[in-house]
């Protein structure tokens, strides 16, 4: 980095006004990341509350990707993931919150800010990875855990628990896939992609990208507990905890291109 | 060249020419791009030591009265388990569990129906060789009589000098033969398979494949325990970089609110947590149709009657130690929800079920009983 603003410094600047101004712009922007000693390499986050971590896990589990950090004027800075298997490959990163997994995730920004203010992310498997063989998939897509089959492709989140005496699951994936069976992947996205593009306001590189486990329970006591792992559309029970993804059952999209009206996710200092 | 290297060279000529060379690599045949099981580095797969862990397995003399050997329990045409609910040991001793079916366990990521801590099958065969509660094989306290056994058989001494060097009989060396050749029990020819992993799309019938779409279904929600290639979540192999292993009650027995003695509760067993009651594995649907009785304790005779027991969710249990409503345990799976099927499913069901029987292992030749004129592991 620092080398960077080095040679940056010697350039000498073009003449025109008009080239002049956003160049200078963009230095400014990376002289004030190198005095802030803002790194490229960054972490990223994932956690629970201390309070939801006393509640019993069996499996806590969630896929993201294209991960963009967002800077004061909301231009997206995207995030190439480091590969760090089994937990990251370059596209897709698996967070662990109950095993002995990975909590973060690792990437670089190709052109850093000065500061951030704000992150997006897609919980789940981009279509073009979600389908292909687990036993000849790079990590972290191998895990069988995390699959369903072929067809149905990777479970994006996966929430096993114990709580008030009920055992009870939430697993998000893309629904309405089409394909010959099972066992082959379908040749078009699924009808219901059920990817959650999460966008959260904060300074995401000191704060934790928290997954709201009060509220998942909170919806699941009111849905008596019931097993979802599927049938978000057709079993009115799973509606409550579905609702806090904010994806629509009909569609597996959300309103807008951001889910802004998720209530799973929220970035905490 | 230094001292050392000369050294070293010299132990390796040594070892090379002495006939303690490490064996013939032994190759799997597996599916195309399929991945390889783990193998432990302290005993590398050979041909040799599979030759001797064949006879081994099918020996009676490994047992301390010479009544059993592995195969007496663990019979190749019933998918290496056998028709009675529960194991009896050689001396009589009745087992607790249901004997498991062999099948793949070269990917399995632990062993027995419920031990977070047994991870190879150099540790596992120690079990049935040396275990007292109950006893099986009854090694322990007759290893010399045992040893000598072998020692004096000339085959052995072939076998053991090929596989390990001269005079290198020891019950570490059983058991790494033993785990050998259990580890070269690989299915991988089923109907199923060739429609899965040949992509031979005439390789199951529509009645199979319907019952594949079930088996699949979150409706039924079968694959979510049994799980990905070998129908177990509990597999490894040389790609997988995590595994996860987790213990499921299935419902077949109520939850015991005061510790019974003598029943078998499962994974609580070993980790001594009570919320580990009645936790049990979920073992391998290959070659299940080859492999009856079922669960645990045997106690479910028929696939049909598993079906009947998953639609409902568990069972309620009438008469023995337990009785009550297993559907109510509270460590009951959640997946296990219950379910209800056509008479037409049921059927689809049942054949897919079947189109998981590969039936060259079970009668592959490399797998059968090398000792011609005794027929052993017949019930």
């Amino acid at each position: 980095m620092i080398r960077r603003c080095a040679a940056i410094g010697r350039r000498n600047l073009p003449p025109t006004r008009a080239i002049l101004l956003p160049v200078l712009v963009t230095i400014t922007q990376i002289l004030g990341a190198c005095t802030n000693g803002e790194p490229d390499h960054v972490t990223i986050r994932f956690g629970i509350s201390a309070a939801d971590a006393r509640v019993a896990s069996r499996d806590l589990k969630l896929y993201v990707h294209d991960i963009e950090l967002l800077d004061d004027n909301s231009r997206p800075h995207p995030l190439m993931l480091t590969p760090t298997a089994p937990w990251q490959n370059d596209r897709v990163a698996l967070i662990d919150l109950a095993g002995a997994g990975s909590t973060t995730v690792t990437g670089t920004v190709a052109v850093p800010a000065a500061r951030y203010s704000g992150i997006r992310f897609t919980v789940g498997v981009p279509f073009e990875l979600n389908h292909g063989n687990p036993l000849t998939a790079p990590a972290p897509l191998d895990r069988g855990d995390m699959v369903w089959a072929w067809q149905s492709g990777h479970k994006f989140l996966r929430v096993d628990f114990a709580t008030d005496a009920h055992e009870w699951s939430f697993h998000l994936g893309s629904t309405g896939c089409s394909s010959a069976s099972a066992l082959r992947p379908p040749q078009s996205p699924c009808a219901q992609p059920n990817l959650i593009r999460v966008e959260l306001a904060g300074e995401p590189l000191h704060s934790t990208v928290r997954l709201r486990i009060d509220r998942l329970v909170a919806a699941m006591r009111a849905a008596d507990f019931v097993t979802c792992t599927g049938e978000y559309a057709r079993d009115p029970a799973c509606a409550a905890p579905f609702a806090l993804t904010a994806l629509r059952t009909d569609s597996g999209t959300c309103a807008e291109a951001s889910c802004s009206e998720q209530q799973l996710w929220t970035l905490e200092q | 060249m230094s001292a050392t290297r000369v050294c070293a060279l010299a132990a390796t000529a040594l070892i090379y020419f002495c006939g303690c060379s490490p064996g013939t690599p032994y190759h799997w045949q597996l599916p195309p791009d399929f991945p390889q099981p783990r193998v432990p580095a302290e005993n590398p797969l050979t041909r040799e030591k599979v030759d001797l862990g064949r006879r081994l397995f099918y020996d009676r003399r490994l047992s301390a009265n010479g009544t059993q050997a592995c195969a007496s329990c663990h019979q190749q045409a019933r998918a290496f388990s056998e028709s009675r609910p529960v194991a009896t040991g050689s001396t009589g001793q009745p087992h607790q569990r249901n004997s498991m079916a062999l099948v793949n366990v070269a990917y399995d990521a632990t062993y027995t129906w419920a031990h977070p801590g047994i991870t190879t099958l150099e540790q596992h065969v120690l079990l049935p060789l040396f275990g007292d509660a109950p006893i099986e094989m009854n090694a322990a306290g007759h290893e010399a009589e045992i040893l000598a056994r072998l020692r004096a058989d000339e085959t052995y001494t072939e076998l053991f000098g090929r596989a390990f060097g001269r005079g290198r009989v020891s019950f570490d060396n059983v058991a790494k033969a033993l785990a050998s050749f259990v580890r070269t029990l690989i299915s991988f020819d089923s109907p199923f398979d060739r429609y899965a992993y040949y992509g031979n799309d005439a390789a199951l019938t529509e009645s199979e494949l319907r019952g594949m779409n079930l088996f699949m279904s979150e409706r039924l929600e079968c694959a979510h325990c049994h799980a990905g290639f070998n129908f177990s979540q509990f597999v490894t192999h040389q790609n997988l970089t995590a595994v996860d292993t987790a213990f499921h009650v299935t419902g077949l027995y109520p939850d015991s609110h005061e510790y019974i003695r003598g029943v078998d509760y499962g994974l609580s067993a070993v980790t001594g947590n009570r919320e580990d009651r009645d936790h049990f594995k979920a073992p391998t649907l290959r070659n299940i149709a080859a492999s009856a009785p079922y669960m645990h304790d045997g106690s479910l005779p028929t696939l049909n009657d598993v079906l009947d027991f998953y639609a409902a969710g568990g069972r309620v249990v009438t008469d023995g130690s337990r009785p009550g409503d297993g559907r109510a345990h509270p460590g009951k799976s959640p997946f296990i929800k219950g379910f209800t099927l056509t008479e037409h499913e049921r059927a689809d069901l049942l054949a897919f079920l079947e189109s998981l029987t590969d039936r060259k292992f079970l009668e592959d030749p490399r797998f059968a009983d090398p000792f011609q004129n005794r027929t052993i592991g017949q019930d």
